[in-house]
């Protein structure tokens, strides 16, 4: 019977498939299979093979993500300090050392730091300030807390 | 007219309360602060409440009988 070309051996049938577990699981034991570049040399696939087996690469492990596959990289921003909250540092409110707000005045800050100089300060504004702030004097319905805001102003550049 | 140099937010009315907040001692630190540009007066006068502790100052109404002790105006 020519045409009866049925049955023979079959090397992909599962029964005959012998380095996959029909359970799944089995197989190289968490390595790479031997892989030998076609080519080469008379013999130098065999000695590859050889090679393989002594040093079998270890199973491809899941790695992360390439940065360009994930997007850019944004780094963690650093912790903002709120601009009126406490440093952290002593417990001191963020005004201590300062002449108003919370916590102790200038008396608590180093021999060296005391020095007041806010009278020098409050001159040289008079000074760069004093055309404008005196225009402003000049408007309708000024706010008897600006004037004396700035009488207060001149009178200590006058007094001295 | 109304007086548009005190505008709330303007830079004088900055200046104002600024400075009737922390102290005319502290003119200096009140001018500095009073030029920024504040986003909104809530925000400038939440600033201002939290440094200081105390409402703003300088809300005061113009009174046109008071005059200056300097004889300025």
């Amino acid at each position: 019977m020519a045409q009866d070309r049925r049955g023979g051996y079959r090397p992909t049938a599962p029964q005959n498939n012998f380095a996959v577990s029909a359970t799944g699981g089995a197989g190289n034991s968490g390595k790479q299979p031997i892989r030998v570049a076609p080519g080469g040399q008379y013999g130098s696939r065999t000695a590859s093979v050889q090679q393989q087996k002594g040093a079998p690469m270890a199973a491809a492990t899941p790695t992360a993500p390439s940065p360009s596959a994930q997007g850019p990289i944004t780094p963690t921003p650093p912790v903002v300090h709120p601009l009126t909250g406490d440093t952290g540092v002593s417990g001191d409110p963020i005004t201590h050392g300062a002449p108003f707000g919370r916590g102790g005045g200038p008396e608590v800050l180093p021999q060296g730091f005391q020095g007041d100089t806010r009278k020098t300060e409050n001159s040289q504004i008079v000074q760069q300030y004093a055309p404008a702030l005196m225009e402003a004097m000049k408007a309708p319905n000024v706010p008897d807390s600006y004037k004396r805001f700035v009488n207060s102003l001149f009178k200590d550049i006058q007094g001295g | 007219m109304d007086n548009v140099t005190f505008l709330p937010g303007s830079l004088y009315d900055n200046i104002n309360k600024f400075a009737n907040s922390f102290g005319y001692d502290n003119a200096g630190i009140a001018l500095t602060l009073a030029q920024i540009p504040w986003k909104s007066v809530e925000d400038r006068n939440t600033f201002i409440e939290s440094i200081t502790g105390r409402p703003v100052q300088g809300d005061d109404a113009p009174d046109p009988t008071q005059r200056s002790t300097s004889g300025i105006r």
